[in-house]
C-alpha cells in the first residue's frame, strides 16, 4: 500500500450526542486499502455509533465520513451500500423465514441492480440464485441453501449474516461483533471465510475477543466513552496503558 | 419495527413441480366452467351482482399488495379506485366508452394517483401512513364533494355511455349483465396474474422486506421509498383499472366511491377474505357484498351482521375465512386419522 | 377585534373536545400499547346519555358523571373481552378488531336511538350568552372550555406526577416487573380502560351541546381523534394538546376565512404536518441501531 493511496475510509473529528449523552467525540480513523483495522473497547464505548454513522444510519453532529475519497457524511445509506460500503449488524438481521439461498439473492440482486425487477426478471433471479449458491459452495454451506435461515444453528446463522454482506461485493466491510456467542473454533472459521471470499477487501472489525482481533487485523483502534484513546499495530496496543486502563485491569498483552 | 404489519401475508413461491397442483389445462378448463356456471343459472340482475363482486374484488386485491405485502394499511385507497372510476365516466363523455379506452384512462389515473399519494406519504409507516393516507383520501373526497360542474357533486354521475368494444368490423355494446360480467372475469383474472407475478417477482421479495426488517432492507442497498412507491403505482393501476369498469355495471358513480368508509370496506373485505392470500380478496368481496345485499332485504341490520363476521374472522380467523375454514377442516381430519 | 376573539374561543372550545377525546385514545395508546378505535362510539354512547338525562329533569350536572360511568361500564366490559386477549398483538390486529366493534355499535346505537338527529336541552344555568368585546358567546362553551381544561389538568397531574401514573408507566415498559412487586398489572390495565372509555362518555355528553348526537357522529369524532392523537406524535401528552389545539384552530378559522374549502385547507394543513414531520409533532425517541 503506497503511502499517498486514498485510504478506503476516512472518519475526520467525528462527534455524536443522543440529548445529553455525549457518545463520540472528535474520532478520527483511517482505514487503508486492503487493511484490516480492529476496533475495540468496553461496552458503550460508541463502537457500534460509529458503525451507525459509517453506514448513514446515523448523521454526526460534527465532523466528516469519506469513501475512496468521495464525502458521504449526509447520503442515505442504501446509496452507500450500493458504493460498496457494506456492514452487518450486532444482532442477526437475516430474514429468518426465508431460505438461506434467498437471503443471499436478496442481496445480490440489490447489487446488480436487479432488485426492484418485475415482469421478465427471470434472468436477473436465476443469475442471483447463481450467485448465492456459488458463494455458498465456497463456504461449504451449498448443502443448507434450501434451509429456512431460522432453522439453521447460531454459528451458521452468523456467518450467513456475513456471507449476505460480501453478496453485496463490497469494497469496505464492517463487522459488529460477528464472533459474539461464537465458540473459539466457530470464530476462527468466520473471520477464515470473510478472508477467503472478500477479495481486495479493507474491514474493520469489532470484536470483544481480543485473540480473534490482535490475530488477525493489522492495526487495533481503542475506544473508550467515545474517545479514540489508541490506534497502532496490535503489538503496541498490547502494550499501550491507556487501553489497558480501558479494560480495567484485563491485561492485553495476557490475552494474545 | 412497522407494529402494524402482521405475520400474515405469504404467496406459495415454491416451484411449481414441488407443489401437489394440477396440470395448466385442467385449471384452465375448472376457471372455464366456474366462469360458465353462472351464465347458464344467473339472470341479468345477478350476473351485474357477480360483475361489481369481481370489479371490487379486484381493488381490494391491488389493496393486498400493499397491506399483505409491504404492511402499509391504506385508508385511502378508495382514491385510486374511485377515482379512476369518476375519470372513466367523466372521459367517457368526451371520447364515448369504449372499454380499452376506458381501461387505459383508469389505469392512468390510478396510477398517477398513487404516485401522487406515494410522494406525500412515502415517509410515514404504520398508524403515521394510515392517517395521512386517510387525511389525503379525504381531501380528495372533499373535491370531488364540492366540484359540482365536473362531478356532480353529492348526486354524482349518470347518463354517461354505455361501455362498448371495438371489434374489427362492429362495435359491441356491453350493457348487459352476460357482457359486464364477462369483461370482469377478464380483468379479474388478469389483475390476479400480474399481482401475483408481482408477489413473486424480485420487487415483491424487496416489499415483503421492507414490511419485515426495514433497517435491513437498506443496509441491502435498498431504497426503501422506491420500493414503496413502486408498490403504490403497481395497486394503483389494479386499482384503476377495475375503477374504469365499476360506473358501467350500474351506470351511476357517486362520491361514495372516493370516501374512507370505502377504504375501510376494502379492509374489511381483504381481511375477511385472507390478507396476503391475493384470492382472499374476491372471496371477501363475495361475502361482503352478499351480507349487504341479501341480508338487507331481510332486515335493517346488515351492518351488524357485517360486523359480527368481521370481528369473528379477525378473533377467530385472522388468516381469512379460506385459510380458517381449512386449518379446521384440516384439524377434523388429522383426527379422524388419528382415531 | 371582538370577532376574532369570539372566533379564538370557539376554536378554543372545539380544540377542547378535540383534546378531551384524543387524550381517551392516547391514554389507551401510550400507557397500554393499544389502538382503540371503539373510542367514536364511547363518545356517541356518551352523547346520547347525555342527550335523554338533560331531558329527563334530573339533576342536570350529573349529566356529566352519568356518561362517564355509561361509557366507562362498556369499556370496563370490552376490557374483559375481546380487547384484553389483543394487548400483545399489533396495531393492525388492535385496528382492525376494534373498528369491527365500532361498526357493530354504530348498528346497535342507530337501532336503538333511532337514527333521527338529537340534540340536548341545555340547562338553565348554562344557556345563553355573554358579550366578550362586543360579541355575544355562548356561555355553555366557556363551560366546555373551563370543564374540559380542568378535566385535561387532572388527568395530566395523575398520569405525570402521581405514584399511580408511574406504577401505569411502568406497566408498559415491563409488565413482569411491575408483578414482581406484587402489582397486578391486568387490574391496572382495566382501570385505564374504564378511565379512557369515561373520558369518551363525558367528551360525548359535552360535546353534544355543540354536535348533538346522530348515527355517524361516532365515526366523525373518532377520525378527528385520531388524526389529533397521531399528528400529535402518538401518545406523548404535549404533543395531543398542541395538536388539539392546532385541528381545532385550523377547522374553525378555516370556516371562517375560506367556507367552501374549509375541511380541504384543515386537512391539508394537518397532512402538511405529517408530512414534515412523518412521526408527529412529538416524536419519541427510540433506538433503532
Ligand atoms: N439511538 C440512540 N439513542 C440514545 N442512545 C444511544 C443510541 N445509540 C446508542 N446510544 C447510547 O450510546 C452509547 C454507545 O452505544 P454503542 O451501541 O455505540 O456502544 P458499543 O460500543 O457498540 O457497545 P457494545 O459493546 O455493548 O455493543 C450507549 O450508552 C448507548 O446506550
Ligand atoms: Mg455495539
Amino acid at each position: 500500500m503506497s503511502a499517498n493511496a486514498v485510504p478506503a475510509l476516512a472518519i475526520e473529528g467525528v462527534a455524536k450526542s443522543f440529548g445529553g449523552l455525549k457518545v463520540l467525540s472528535d474520532v478520527s480513523v483511517t482505514l487503508g486499502q486492503g487493511e484490516c483495522l480492529g476496533l475495540i473497547g468496553p461496552n458503550g464505548a460508541g463502537k457500534t455509533t460509529l458503525f451507525n454513522i459509517v453506514t448513514g444510519f446515523l448523521i454526526p453532529d460534527h465532523g466528516r465520513v469519506a469513501f475512496a475519497g468521495e464525502d458521504i457524511t449526509t447520503a442515505k445509506p442504501d446509496v452507500r451500500v450500493r458504493a460498496g460500503l457494506v456492514r452487518t449488524f450486532q444482532k442477526s438481521m437475516a430474514f429468518p423465514e426465508l431460505s438461506v439461498r434467498e437471503n443471499l439473492a436478496l442481496a445480490a440482486r440489490s447489487r446488480s441492480g436487479d432488485g426492484y425487477g418485475w415482469f421478465g426478471s427471470r434472468k436477473a433471479v436465476a443469475a442471483a440464485d447463481e450467485a448465492a449458491d456459488e458463494l455458498l459452495t465456497r463456504a461449504q454451506l451449498r448443502e443448507r441453501a434450501e434451509l429456512l435461515v431460522s432453522g439453521l444453528s447460531y454459528g451458521e446463522q452468523r456467518i450467513v449474516d456475513v456471507l449476505v454482506s460480501l453478496a453485496m461485493r463490497p469494497r469496505v466491510l464492517l463487522l459488529d461483533e460477528p464472533t459474539a456467542g461464537l465458540s473459539r473454533a466457530e470464530g476462527e472459521h468466520l473471520i477464515e471465510v470473510v478472508r477467503t471470499l472478500g477479495e481486495d477487501l479493507s474491514t474493520i472489525l469489532i470484536a470483544h475477543d481480543l485473540d480473534i482481533v490482535f490475530g488477525v487485523c493489522d492495526r487495533v483502534a481503542v475506544l473508550d466513552l467515545g474517545r479514540l484513546i489508541a490506534c497502532d499495530t496490535p503489538d503496541a496496543i498490547k502494550a499501550h496503558e491507556g487501553a489497558q486502563a480501558a479494560y480495567l485491569g484485563a491485561s492485553l498483552g495476557e490475552a494474545a | 419495527m412497522s407494529s402494524i404489519a402482521d405475520g400474515t401475508g405469504r404467496v406459495e413461491t415454491r416451484p411449481a413441480s414441488q407443489r401437489r397442483s394440477l396440470p395448466v389445462t385442467a385449471k384452465l378448463a375448472l376457471l372455464a366452467l366456474a366462469t360458465a356456471v353462472p351464465l347458464l343459472f344467473a339472470g341479468d340482475y345477478q350476473l351485474r351482482f357477480l360483475a361489481e363482486i369481481l370489479i371490487i374484488g379486484t381493488a381490494v386485491l391491488s389493496l393486498d399488495l400493499l397491506v399483505g405485502f409491504g404492511g402499509l394499511v391504506s385508508l385511502g385507497h378508495a382514491v385510486f379506485f374511485g377515482g379512476a372510476a369518476y375519470a372513466a365516466a367523466i372521459a367517457s363523455q368526451a371520447l364515448g366508452a369504449d372499454i380499452v379506452v376506458m381501461l387505459a384512462v383508469g389505469i392512468v389515473t390510478g396510477m398517477v394517483a398513487a404516485l401522487l399519494m406515494g410522494i406525500v406519504v412515502m415517509r410515514t409507516i404504520a398508524l403515521f401512513f394510515l392517517i395521512l393516507s386517510l387525511i389525503v383520501g379525504q381531501i380528495v373526497w372533499e373535491v370531488v364533494f364540492h366540484w359540482r360542474e365536473v362531478t356532480g357533486g353529492a348526486d354524482g354521475l349518470r347518463g354517461f355511455p354505455v361501455l362498448t368494444l371495438h371489434t374489427g368490423f362492429a362495435t359491441i355494446p356491453l350493457n348487459n349483465g352476460v357482457a359486464l360480467y364477462l369483461a370482469s372475469v377478464v380483468l379479474a383474472l388478469a389483475a390476479y396474474l400480474a399481482a401475483r407475478s408481482f408477489v413473486t417477482a424480485p420487487i415483491g421479495r424487496a416489499l415483503l422486506g421492507t414490511r419485515e426488517r426495514q433497517l435491513r432492507m437498506s443496509a441491502l442497498g435498498y431504497s426503501i421509498p422506491r420500493i414503496r412507491l413502486m408498490a403504490l403505482v403497481a395497486s394503483g393501476a389494479i386499482a384503476g383499472a377495475a375503477g374504469a369498469l365499476y360506473p358501467f355495471v350500474n351506470q351511476y358513480v357517486g362520491p361514495n366511491a372516493v370516501h374512507w368508509t370505502m377504504s375501510a370496506m376494502m379492509i374489511i373485505m381483504l381481511v375477511i377474505g385472507g390478507v396476503g392470500s391475493l384470492y382472499g380478496a374476491f372471496i371477501g368481496s363475495a361475502i361482503y357484498l352478499g351480507i349487504q345485499t341479501y341480508v338487507s332485504s331481510y332486515t335493517d341490520r346488515w351492518q351488524l351482521v357485517v360486523g359480527l363476521v368481521f370481528v369473528l374472522t379477525v378473533m377467530i380467523m385472522p388468516k381469512g375465512v379460506v385459510a380458517g375454514l381449512k386449518a379446521a377442516f384440516g384439524r377434523r381430519k388429522d383426527a379422524e386419522r388419528r382415531s | 377585534m371582538g370577532f376574532y376573539a369570539v372566533q379564538s374561543l370557539n376554536a378554543l372550545s372545539f380544540s377542547m373536545l378535540l383534546l378531551l377525546t384524543g387524550l381517551g385514545l392516547s391514554v389507551v395508546l401510550n400507557l397500554m400499547n393499544f389502538v382503540n378505535l371503539t373510542h367514536g362510539s364511547f363518545f356517541l354512547l356518551g352523547a346520547y346519555v347525555g342527550v335523554y338525562w338533560l331531558a329527563s329533569g334530573a339533576p342536570w350536572w350529573l349529566a356529566f358523571p352519568v356518561a362517564f360511568v355509561a361509557a366507562g361500564l362498556a369499556g370496563f366490559l370490552l376490557e374483559r373481552f375481546p380487547f384484553r386477549q389483543f394487548y400483545a398483538r399489533t396495531h393492525l390486529m388492535q385496528v382492525l378488531l376494534t373498528y369491527g366493534l365500532s361498526v357493530i355499535f354504530a348498528d346497535l346505537m342507530r337501532w336503538g336511538f333511532g337514527a333521527q338527529i338529537l340534540s340536548p336541552e341545555i340547562p338553565e344555568a348554562l344557556r345563553g350568552v355573554v358579550f366578550i368585546m362586543d360579541m355575544p358567546f355562548p356561555i355553555y362553551r366557556l363551560f366546555i372550555i373551563g370543564f374540559g381544561a380542568a378535566l385535561a389538568f387532572a388527568l395530566w397531574f395523575v398520569i405525570d406526577r402521581t405514584i399511580w401514573g408511574a406504577v401505569v408507566r411502568a406497566c408498559v415498559t415491563d409488565r413482569g416487573f411491575v408483578e414482581t412487586l406484587g402489582l397486578d398489572t391486568r387490574r391496572i390495565f382495566t382501570a385505564v380502560l374504564v378511565i379512557s372509555a369515561g373520558l369518551g362518555g363525558i367528551s360525548g355528553a359535552l360535546g353534544a351541546g355543540i354536535l348533538s348526537a346522530y348515527p355517524g357522529l361516532d365515526e366523525e369524532v373518532l377520525i378527528l381523534a385520531l388524526i389529533v392523537v397521531v399528528a400529535g406524535g402518538l401518545g406523548t401528552f404535549r404533543g395531543t394538546v398542541l395538536s388539539a389545539l392546532l385541528l381545532g384552530f385550523a377547522m374553525t378559522f378555516s370556516k371562517v376565512w375560506v367556507p367552501e374549502f374549509s375541511n380541504v385547507v384543515a386537512l391539508a394543513i394537518m397532512a402538511a404536518l405529517l408530512v414534515a414531520l412523518p412521526e408527529g409533532l412529538v416524536a419519541k425517541k427510540v433506538r433503532q441501531v
